[in-house]
């Protein structure tokens, strides 16, 4: 049957061709972004989070924000109670996110958070402030209680599912806009 | 399973409408997408396997030789082929259009338009700036050669001159020294970074346009205050104005245009590879579902032809009985509908034969039963004289085997130089010899110790029956015998008759001769008298013994039977007899024989008699009585070792008148067998080969109620 190998051969090609489609997840790209320093400290009546990140963006990334994409970068910050005897408790998970765009007009880096808005000159800085989080209010004083050992944990990354569609599948098809930093973990002890 | 593959199908539309719809911005299928592409793979992936497991079905039917199986296969791979020709040039064409559209989108001029309206913007902007930097910088000038106390008022004032919106002095820490606004203005004046502060202070100025939300574009400018009445510190003075909303509002379109622009064109190959994979999927999975679908149906077109399949195999096999439901109203419906017609009248012709066969063969059973049940001996033969059929009588009365007889020609019947040989070719001479007509003939079948008169008639079958002949023959031997005894038994009747009554009237003469004349004759003449008279009167005494012999067969009384020892009547009988050359062997405890006591005994008197007369003049005669018990009968064996019987003989012993004695009757053996065959029983005359006669008397043994 001549058609019969045709026939079997076009599947195949097809299939590869749909196998292929999907991201080939390529390995772990570079640490992108890495926390400096966090640290959990008391304001007031409040427990307030202070930290540096430093956040680096490759060439496609910088490329689309220089052409108006905007990037949602995501910081995620949880705190358990360490419990010896069983599995720590999850107290808190909270997040925030920073956007980062760029005004073709005024020709400046524009970051917004929820304290507010600040613009910049060139990419360094932009991204420096990005990664500064200043007085992030985490939770009430009176939640943490004295002589109790606690886990806290942050991380920041590139929100991919805010991106449009086309740039998602870009996203998932070349792995190249993987920035998504390791959790970084420190222990409080209020 | 057909429900499986709706479901499949109705979700891969599900999943494939909703990846189109994925290029357009929906919170919801933001996060899904992946999750939709696994979902549309997995049933890509189950009907692959769905298609493999049916194509490997289909190879182990075929493999296994199932009717239909190969048509399936063609079936599907038609379909499969009619639906890949337009799938594949639909896709084809699909990805060509949609490449090209995309691309079309993106327009050198278009880009160029648009970079040139944001660089207008820009310009604009710069310029709006630069006046206000001049402005500020004249209003940092005067206030430089002020004094400490009228700031506010000066301030306030150079505010209007210059007509700007919010106008702010700060000290050399950033602290609001004065501040002048508009009526737009916000109530507290914004304060600058401090690394604009230092920025400014090291005698550089600040102006930047900030894109505030919910204020729009606003212009900012920081320039130093330099002032010797403040001791030599260094103010700062910010000024704040709006840019021209109608500027702004255009600037932010442009601005709005030329950002979306610029991420499509990023993003177009992401568009592509979205449209791309649903494009992909879309075709796949139509195609795999038109090749389970060619399946399905293919199983469908082909379950009548199985039907038809099975159905032939069945009549192959014998069996009518396998009726086919109809279930389509097609051509191949109305094959099956045919195929079960013609499968009724199959049954039928062959019930029909069954019945024309079974009635042939009672038919021919019942002639066979008749032909085994004659005395005749019937043989068939076909038209070269081969015996076609032979019945049991023909057998029993030649003799012979049918193995060989069967199938042979009538010349080649028996052992050559047999009578059985002989006989046949006598009885093709005659079949020659009458050329078609039927003819009768007494035979002859003599074989060693035996001859049988044949009554044999030939005639030929009709020509429209079957050419052949038939040959029917009675065994006459028994006939004729019974002729000749009642011949002879007249004979002896009118022996006794017709000469017996004419002794006596002739020994009374003599004797009356001999009494009268004997005084009256000479002496000579009385002595020639007397033997004359006496050998008339014992001739004549000689001749009434004879004529009495012969009426005493010829009126021989019928047997009573009774039980009889016959042992002891041997021993009875033996001891008229000079024990000497007697050698008697009986078996004790023989049953009791069914026979009269008198006609045995003159069995037994007969035989010994002969045996004697065989021995006389032998010295060393010898004669043996033995008896036997045989199943449902008893044996008597009366043998001697005299010269025997003469060869010559053997085959008329029992006639009467057959005599080896000069001085016998020739009645002797006449009737022992006469009275043997009144009992049942048998007789048999040997010679034995060690020289001398046998002769073995069979009786059957007496029952209760035969008797009489």
């Amino acid at each position: 049957m001549p058609f019969c190998n045709v026939l079997s051969r076009a599947l195949i090609i097809l299939f590869c061709l749909f196998a292929a489609t999907p991201p080939a997840l390529a390995g772990k790209p570079e640490e992108s972004i890495t926390i400096q320093s966090a640290q959990l400290k008391q304001s007031g009546e409040n427990w307030v989070l202070d930290a540096a990140a430093s956040v680096k963006l490759n060439k496609t990334q910088e490329e689309a924000l220089k052409k108006g994409v905007t990037l949602h970068f995501v910081t995620d910050f949880e705190l358990e109670r360490v419990r010896s005897w069983w599995l720590n408790e999850s107290l808190i998970e909270a997040n925030r996110i920073g956007r980062l765009n760029y005004s073709p007009l005024t020709r400046r880096y524009q970051i917004e958070t929820t304290e507010g808005y600040k613009a910049f000159d060139t990419l360094p800085e932009a991204l420096a402030g990005l990664g500064l989080i200043e007085g992030w209010v985490i939770t009430p004083k009176k939640a943490l209680k004295q002589g109790e050992r606690y886990l806290a944990a942050m991380r920041m990354r590139l929100d991919l599912g805010l991106l449009s569609k086309p740039l998602q599948i870009n996203a998932l098809a070349t792995g190249k806009w993987d920035v998504e930093g390791d959790w970084h973990e420190w222990e409080v002890a209020p | 399973m057909r429900y499986a593959l709706l479901a499949a199908a109705i979700l891969g539309a599900v999943v494939i409408a909703l990846l189109f719809s994925a290029s357009q911005d929906s919170p919801l299928l933001s996060e899904n997408f992946p999750k939709l592409l696994a979902v549309g793979a997995a049933i890509a992936v189950a009907l692959v396997a769905l298609v493999g497991w049916q194509f490997w079905q289909l190879r182990r039917r075929i493999r296994a030789g199932v009717f239909g199986s190969k048509l399936t296969l063609r079936l599907m791979l038609w379909f499969g082929l009619v639906a890949l020709l337009p799938a594949s040039v639909v896709f084809g064409a699909s990805v060509f259009f949609l490449n090209r559209s995309i691309e079309s989108w993106f327009d050198v001029r278009v880009d160029a338009a648009l970079g040139s309206g944001v660089n207008l913007g820009q310009a604009a902007l710069d310029d709006l700036l630069a006046d206000l930097t001049k402005k500020t910088e004249r209003m940092a000038l005067s206030l430089s050669d002020e004094g400490a106390g009228s700031v506010i008022t000066m301030l306030s004032t150079l505010r209007d001159q210059a007509a700007i919106q919010e106008v702010t002095l700060f000290d050399e820490r950033g602290r609001v020294i004065a501040t002048a606004a508009g009526e737009k203005a916000d109530l507290l004046p914004e304060l600058p970074d401090k690394s604009i502060l230092w920025q400014v202070r090291q005698e550089q100025a600040y102006s930047r346009v900030d894109d505030l939300p919910g204020h729009g574009l606003v212009m900012r400018v920081l320039v130093p205050v330099y002032s010797v009445a403040f001791a030599g510190e260094t103010r700062v003075l910010q000024s704040i104005q709006a840019v021209p909303p109608s500027l702004a509002r255009d600037a932010s379109a442009v601005q709005e245009a030329y950002r979306d622009y610029q991420e499509i064109a990023v993003s177009r190959l992401g568009l592509k590879r979205l449209y791309g994979v649903a494009l992909t999927l879309t075709m796949f999975l139509a195609l795999l579902l038109t090749i389970v679908l060619a399946y399905l149906l293919s199983e469908r077109l082909g379950s009548p032809l199985r039907t038809l399949a099975r159905g032939t195999r069945a009549v192959a096999q014998g069996d009518f009985s396998q009726m086919h439901p109809v279930e389509s109203r097609d051509e191949l419906g109305a094959l099956i509908k045919s195929f079960n017609r013609m499968t009724r009248q199959l049954s039928d012709a062959r019930a029909e034969a069954e019945r024309n066969h079974l009635q042939t063969e009672q038919a021919k059973a019942y002639l066979e039963s008749v032909l085994a049940n004659l005395s005749s001996g019937v043989v068939a033969l076909d038209h070269k004289l081969r015996v076609r059929a032979i019945n049991d009588a023909a057998l029993r009365i030649l003799d012979a085997g049918p193995e060989n007889l069967s199938g042979k020609p009538l010349v080649e019947w028996g052992e050559p130089g047999s009578s059985l040989r002989q006989f046949g070719e006598q009885i093709a001479e005659r079949f020659v010899a009458a050329e078609g007509e039927d003819w009768n003939a007494q035979l002859e079948f003599s074989r060693p110790g035996q001859s049988q008169n044949l009554l044999a008639r030939g005639s030929k079958l009709p020509v429209d029956v079957q050419r052949g002949y038939t040959l029917v023959f009675d065994d006459i031997t028994k006939l004729i015998r019974a002729e000749r005894d009642a011949a002879w038994g007249e004979v002896a009747r009118r022996l006794a008759h017709e000469i017996k009554n004419p002794l006596t009237p002739i020994q009374l003469s003599a004797e009356r001769l001999s009494l009268r004349l004997t005084d009256k004759l000479a002496e000579n003449d009385a002595d020639m008298l007397k033997r004359a008279t006496d050998t008339i009167v014992n001739q004549v005494g000689a001749m009434k013994s004879m004529v009495d012999a012969f009426a005493s067969y010829a009126r021989m009384p019928s047997a009573h039977i009774a039980p009889l020892d016959l042992n002891a009547l041997i021993l009875d009988v033996l001891t008229l007899y000079d024990g000497n050359f007697i050698h008697v062997e009986l078996k004790p405890g023989i049953p009791l024989a069914a026979g009269d006591a008198t006609l045995i005994r003159q069995v037994i008197h007969n035989l010994l008699q002969n045996a004697q007369d065989a021995l006389s003049g032998q010295s060393d005669g010898r004669v043996s009585i033995q008896t036997e018990n045989l199943e449902n009968a008893v044996r008597l064996t009366i043998s001697d070792n005299g010269p025997g019987f003469p060869e010559h003989l053997m085959a008329r012993l029992f006639e009467p008148y057959a005599t080896t004695k000069p001085k016998g009757t020739g009645l002797g053996l006449a009737i022992v067998k006469k009275i043997i065959e009144e009992h049942q029983g048998s007789i048999k005359v040997e010679n034995q080969a060690t020289g001398g006669a046998c002769v073995c008397v069979t009786l059957p043994v007496f029952r209760k109620g035969e008797s009489q």
